[in-house]
């Protein structure tokens, strides 16, 4: 009996060790490097992936705040290392062959896009309106926001009632026997009441989230199509609703310029309570 | 099965679940939702300040109605299809909210006031169709329509909040 036990007991302790030693002489590999920008800044939030060419396997590692990245446990091979961040050129990066038990050391050096750079030129403002007293009433407060919110509704109905009528004018579905200058006239006031309206409650809900607005996608997208659709409300659309002999052709293409910019806003702009 | 068992009963079915958890579907239709206020409300605005004599007074009231409402049609229609699916996936959630149950007796009420508008108010539409100001019951049935539809559209939006 004590024999059996003694012989169990050994066996076990072998079997355990093996297992361990098999981890000892595992043969993975790692791929790490910190990421810069060309003006010497770390850059966070780059997926890094190493993608093994025999095995298609992918491993993905993300800078943090120090720039820096660590994918673990490959096994030796040929790898395709790719990079994927907003707002960088992404370089070609040739393959690379990893050892055994290599710990490779690759760094990058990225370059800003020109949109990029052009973003974070604004930063300062953001910073800036998220402190001014607006912002800071509407964010200590509990009603202001939804009431302003609300608000911000009302306006959109009227803008985008506006110039959903306007438009019908224009393709000449509706009130034809009224000539498109009286029309307007008669119109206008709507959406443009409804913009103001807007544009009054927008600044305000801006100033209480700035930095969110900032780092958020949907807002760049909304005001790439609002400032577009302000200035072609000023001028082309202005001038072609105002007048009563412009060619049926120019009369359709603003009509159709004015939903299309306009609901582009309305969009993005609903698109950024998502992301 | 009382109204809040069949609430919780359409929030629960297959559907409701799978419209509320989409990632995709249940935005899309609530942006749809909103967006179509511009074509609906926004629509019906410029006729309700026909009716109180405020926009277009040398328009027969009769010719603005040819011409409008048949392009206000799509979009009431596209707003009642979206808030069926919306409640249908939040069914329980919204029977519990006081701005949903808002919304709904005001919805009622607006349309109580256009069935009145235009079974009673409208027999006589003879004798004032080229008035530049309509007669008082015309002219507050384009008051009640807006002052309606705008606490429709604030009790929309803050239903979110008692979510």
């Amino acid at each position: 009996m004590r024999f059996a036990k003694l012989t169990v007991a050994v066996l076990t302790v072998l079997i355990f060790s093996s297992f361990m030693a098999q981890d000892l002489l595992a043969q993975t590999g790692s791929i790490t490097g910190t990421i810069i920008d060309t003006d010497g800044k770390k850059v966070p939030y780059v997926n890094v992936t190493a993608t093994n060419l025999a095995s298609g396997e992918d491993k993905v590692a993300i800078t943090g705040d120090a720039g820096t990245y660590k994918i673990e446990g490959l096994a030796p091979g040929d790898y395709k290392v790719s990079m994927a961040v907003q707002g960088f050129v992404i370089p070609e990066v040739p393959n690379v062959t990893l050892g055994a038990t290599e710990a490779k050391q690759l760094n990058f050096t990225l370059a800003m896009t020109f949109t990029e750079r052009m973003v974070r030129k604004t930063w300062p403002f953001f910073n800036w309106s998220e402190e001014t007293w607006l912002g800071n009433v509407i964010r200590n407060h509990q009603y202001p926001f939804a009431v302003i919110e609300v608000v911000h509704l009302f306006g959109l109905t009227l803008l985008l009632g506006g110039i959903f009528l306007m438009s019908l004018r224009l393709f000449g579905l509706i009130m034809r026997d009224m000539p498109l200058s009286q029309v307007a006239r008669q119109l206008g006031w709507i959406s443009l009441l409804g913009l103001v309206v807007m544009a009054v409650t927008g600044v305000s809900l801006f100033a209480s989230e700035a930095l969110k607005c900032y780092n958020n996608n949907m807002y760049w997208y909304k005001m790439a199509f609002f400032f577009p659709a302000t200035i072609f409300h000023f001028t082309l659309y202005r001038k072609v609703t105002r007048s009563d002999n412009s060619q049926p052709f120019l009369r359709g293409l603003t009509g159709f310029l004015a939903l299309f910019l306009w609901f582009g806003v309305a969009v993005f702009g609903r698109a950024i309570g998502y992301f | 099965m009382s109204l809040l068992e069949i609430c919780q009963s359409l929030q629960n079915s297959d559907w409701g679940t799978q419209i509320r958890e989409s990632i995709f579907f249940f935005p899309v239709i609530e942006g749809i939702h909103v967006l179509a206020l511009g074509i609906s409300v926004g629509a019906v605005l410029w006729w309700d300040l026909r009716l109180l004599g405020f926009s277009m007074r040398n328009k027969p009231i009769s010719q603005m109605q040819a011409n409008i409402f048949k392009w206000m049609m799509p979009g009431f229609t596209i707003m009642m299809i979206t808030g069926v699916l919306l409640f249908w996936c939040q069914a329980e959630k919204a029977y519990n909210s006081i701005f949903f149950r808002i919304k709904v007796i005001a919805l009622i009420l607006a349309g109580v006031n256009i069935l009145y508008f235009h079974l009673k108010t409208q027999r006589s539409q003879a004798n004032w169709d080229t008035a530049e100001i309509p007669p008082t019951n015309a002219r507050l049935a384009g008051l009640f329509s807006i002052l309606l539809w705008a606490i429709i559209i604030a009790a929309g939006r803050l239903m979110a909040y008692t979510f």
